[in-house]
């Protein structure tokens, strides 16, 4: 294709990072970002080579692995799942970024690179237990980096992330042997292949534990409402980095897996929980909003935003029409690049301030203008201002809920109005008011802005001329209609 | 009868070598113990000779020699770990490799038994070996405890194993291992003499391989003995007789004997998950949760048959590989035979040897079930098939304590990256160390992301 050489891109693409974790442990962290330009070389690559998406998959890659247990390397990309990458890609740049002036050991860029791997592997995989193997190193380098990095309280906020998602991964594991037992049995073709085990016909008797299984599984790494019990302490102890990207990159792996395994999987099922889906939804959104009103330290208040926001994705996804689905695919790229430039804004204000409480904090705007404006353009963004990138989305999904359900849409408004309360909350608390903190604080150096520009670039280019995006998402969305649909699902 | 020779070799050659090993000077000895044992896994690697006849006591097919070339793998592992225990004078080197290729004898015999009688005889002569050698360590006051905790348990299991094997006898006329179990089947005229027998032999080999209630001794053996005696008897000695459990004698066919086994499943899965949370001491954690992975194999005799054999060997793969690195670890950080077992001694090791720590973290988070190492896969293969024999509440329960173990494996990871006032330079490990470190490693490794030639190897010794 287009002359050039062919190589196994999505297979380097995800090995990428874990051979640079083992560079960065024999020598040291510049590995790392050799790692990262590789991965956004690699993701140029993958954007620029692509067919004109018609076929289902923009690229598959497979090779042998566990032949004894019908296990394949296979890899396959789409629309979606090319957004997702670059999210991670950028993301990771990101992480490495905020995290180069604060930390030195190899080990902490080690461990970040191979959570990114992992998460790589969670959008591209098309084997259950690569997925489910990708699942496990995307979480488990996180949690050491929380427990060993974080802020006082990290050991705690550690392991109980990890218990949590660790309860979560076994219930996954559960079910997927479960049906590949299944799908072995009446098929006598025993096999992880997904493509295979999605059309499994699951006994009746079945079907609600495993979907409960699986729900709950994918639902605790949004994290969705009863289930958000590791957030505040897992986001405000861990290093910004860490916290950046379990918002940015981790919690969309767990929509990701609901569209991608649970949907195919069980459309009956699915389509009977959508209302409590949506309520999940809209309880997340209404609940991530008043906690976040009444939070003073910025990295909580964020994680709160983010749980809102996450809100209204799933929102989008149970109420399941053409438009809807656009919206909530879009707004899980858009709301991983607004919640992690938030994340490096705080790095930054606390960086000149020491702080991150907002009672201690103010007058930010008088003394670094231009740090200023690019936390209004954020905060903007993030509370759904047309012509930045989170309107977008919400605006679908909002239009796609209304035509299911009214009150769906009349509530999900309300989200949108307290949105506009706590980041305005926010914002004043920061960037106006009087100043407090004796010496002047430098405005944004050159370093900074470079991680800042792109992600403006982005939020701009997505808000004003979303297109492109949309246009890889069309397909992806139209195959999850046609799931729907065909079990005669919503209309 | 050349055959028969040939058959048997590995075994010859671990005889005389421990024999020889007595007569060579202390420094060479340990060396040459693990060569002998090598060789000895070389002969196994040999292609079965066309003559072999079954001897009636030790069978020499594929499976037996793959299996006896697991342990002399075992056993070089322990002699090549113990050279810092004899520079610091703690361990005499002769006697030692002696004893360890005796001891893999004793291992080699157990799990190719293809009667009750060598069953005796390999399982006597296996602990015999441990009996001197968990006590070797004169100068330490908690090995004679350690001795002393092994002999009392052993000696009673010797005791109910010769019992239950007279009564077996009884009732079957037969020593012959699989036909004594047919024999003893529903229908069979002293059915229930003969249950009581297999009763009894499984407390035995229940104690042998430490499944609560019969766990008591394991804490205080496994710290007590010398690392590579430790690592010896967690790997070698429990994988034997989950070896001839997987084999010869599937007392799983016997319907009566299944609840007993899940019964003995469960408990250690419960005792062994609750004891190991609050542990603050290496050893004793990985005591309690190696009663924990007994209770998973016990699942694989369960299944029984082609699958469980198969899956049941390559967990015991992965939980040797993992349990050989990290008490080889503790070996090659020891100081004068000091070995730093409570985690507050492991403080601060990340800063002073990463790769040490990568290692003794990667064994770990093997044991624990974590991708991408052998243990997730070893889980994730025992799991399935056991699922898919209809155990779905002991696969509940394993995925249970499996969550719970995440803890009390993470407890020692997190105090190794722990800054710490400990500082001072680590004794490099020597090159031996570094050998069987860096193989168990990559088995480990290999274990997790490609297990392809792993399964095809076992593939081909089971016909």
């Amino acid at each position: 294709m287009n002359g050039f050489i062919q190589l196994p891109w999505l297979t380097l693409l995800v090995l990428a990072p874990l051979g640079g974790a083992l560079a960065c442990m024999a020598w040291g962290r510049r590995a790392a970002v050799i790692a990262a330009m590789t991965e956004i070389a690699i993701a140029l690559r993958l954007s620029l080579g692509q067919k004109p998406a018609v076929e289902a998959w923009i690229r598959f890659e497979s090779w042998p692995w566990i032949k004894t247990y019908g296990a394949r390397f296979s890899l396959g990309m789409d629309g979606l799942a090319l957004l997702l990458i670059w999210l991670t890609v950028i993301l990771m740049a990101v992480a490495l970024g905020i995290s180069w002036p604060r930390y030195r050991q190899g080990g902490y860029y080690a461990l970040l690179l191979t959570s990114c791997s992992g998460t790589l592997g969670v959008f591209l995989a098309r084997d259950l237990l690569l997925f489910y193997l990708c699942w496990e190193i995307m979480l488990l380098p996180l949690v050491l980096c929380i427990a060993l990095w974080g802020e006082a309280r990290r050991v705690e906020a550690g392991l109980k992330l990890l218990l949590f998602t660790l309860t979560g991964s076994l219930l996954m594991l559960f079910a997927f042997l479960t049906l590949y037992i299944l799908h072995g049995r009446t098929t006598g073709d025993y096999t992880f292949a997904m493509q295979a085990i999605l059309a499994t016909p699951v006994a009746p008797e079945l079907v609600p534990w495993l979907f409960g299984c699986l729900m709950v599984a994918f639902l605790i790494k949004v994290p969705a409402i009863p289930l958000q019990g590791w957030l505040p302490d897992a986001y405000q102890q861990a290093p910004l980095a860490v916290a950046l990207l379990l918002a940015g990159a981790l919690a969309k792996t767990g929509i990701f897996g609901l569209i991608r395994i649970v949907l195919p999987l069980f459309p009956d099922c699915w389509v009977g929980f959508a209302p409590f889906l949506a309520g999940i939804g809209l309880a997340g959104t209404i609940y991530g909003a008043w906690l976040a009103f009444v939070q003073d330290d910025l990295k909580r208040l964020i994680a709160y935003m983010s749980v809102a926001h996450l809100g209204f994705v799933l929102l989008g996804i149970a109420a399941g029409n053409e438009l809807a689905l656009q919206g909530s695919l879009l707004q899980l790229f858009s709301h991983g690049i607004t919640i992690s430039a938030l994340f490096v804004l705080v790095a930054f204000v606390e960086r000149r301030t020491t702080v991150r409480q907002l009672p201690e904090l103010g007058g930010l705007w008088s003394r670094a203008p231009r740090l200023g404006a690019l936390f209004l353009l954020f905060s903007l963004a993030s509370l759904g201002l047309p012509g930045l990138n989170l309107f977008v989305g919400e605006i679908l999904i909002l239009m796609g809920a209304f035509l299911v359900r009214p009150w769906w849409g009349a509530v999900g408004m309300v989200g949108v109005l307290l949105a506009a309360c706590y980041t305005l909350r926010m914002v004043q608390g920061v960037l106006w008011g009087a100043c407090k903190g004796g010496e002047q604080p430098a405005d944004l150096r050159h370093g900074e802005a470079a991680l800042l520009i792109p992600l403006a670039i982005l939020v701009l280019w997505t808000g004003l001329y979303p297109a492109p995006f949309m246009k890889l998402l069309d397909n992806p969305v139209r195959q999850i209609v046609l799931q729907l649909t065909s079990t005669g699902g919503l209309p | 009868m050349i055959g028969n020779i040939l058959g048997l070799m590995p075994m010859l050659v671990l005889f005389l070598g421990s024999v020889a090993a007595l007569f060579l000077p202390a420094r060479r000895s340990l060396v040459f113990g693990a060569c002998c044992a090598l060789l000895a896994a070389a002969t196994a690697c040999w292609p079965e000779p066309p003559g072999a006849a079954e001897t009636p006591l030790i069978a020499t097919h594929l499976f037996a020699r793959g299996c006896t070339i697991l342990w002399s793998l075992f056993g070089a592992s322990a002699c090549l770990l113990a050279g810092r225990y004899r520079r610091g004078s703690r361990l005499p080197g002769p006697e030692f490799a002696a004893l360890t290729l005796f001891t893999v004898l004793g291992m080699a015999i157990l799990s190719a038994a293809t009667s009750l009688v060598s069953l005796f005889l390999g399982l006597e002569t296996m602990t015999l070996g441990f009996y001197i050698l968990i006590a070797f360590d004169r100068q330490n006051p908690t090995g004679a405890e350690a001795g002393l905790k092994y002999l009392l348990p052993g000696l009673v299991a010797s005791a109910l194993l010769a019992f239950g094997t007279a009564l077996v006898f009884t009732a079957t006329g037969t020593f012959a291992l699989p036909d004594a179990v047919t024999l003893s089947m529903a229908g069979a005229s002293m059915h229930g003499i003969a249950l009581l027998g297999w009763t009894l032999i499984l407390c035995a080999v229940a104690f042998k391989a430490s499944l609560a209630p019969f766990h008591l001794w394991t804490p205080d053996v496994y710290q007590g003995a010398p690392a590579p005696v430790t690592a010896l008897l967690a790997s070698g000695s429990k994988g034997a007789v989950f070896a001839v459990l997987l084999s010869s004698a599937p007392i799983a066919l016997l319907l009566p004997m299944r609840p007993l086994l899940t019964g003995l499943a469960a408990l250690s899965m419960i005792v062994g998950s609750f004891a190991a949370l609050p542990q603050t001491n290496l050893k004793r954690m990985l005591a309690y949760s190696s009663i924990v992975h007994m209770g998973y194999l016990v699942l694989a005799v369960l299944v029984g048959g082609d699958s469980g054999l198969k899956t049941g060997l390559f967990y015991l793969i992965s939980y040797a590989a993992a349990t050989l690195a990290a008490f080889g670890l503790l070996a090659s950080l020891s100081e004068d035979g000091e070995e730093p077992q409570q985690y507050a001694a492991l403080e601060g090791l990340a800063r002073r040897s990463r790769w040490r720590a990568a290692i003794l973290g990667g064994a770990l988070l093997s044991l624990a079930g974590f991708p991408p190492m052998a243990g997730f896969m070893a889980k994730m293969v025992l799991f399935t098939s056991s699922l898919s024999a209809g155990f779905r509440e002991l696969v509940i329960l394993a995925l249970l304590s499996s969550l719970v173990s995440c803890y009390y494996y993470m407890r020692p990871i997190l105090a190794m990256f722990r800054r710490s006032p400990i500082q001072g330079c680590l004794l490099p490990p020597s090159l031996t160390e570094g050998v069987v470190l860096g193989l168990w490693s990559i088995i480990m490794l290999t274990g997790g992301f490609y297990p392809e030639p792993i399964f095809l190897w076992i593939a081909s010794l089971v016909p």
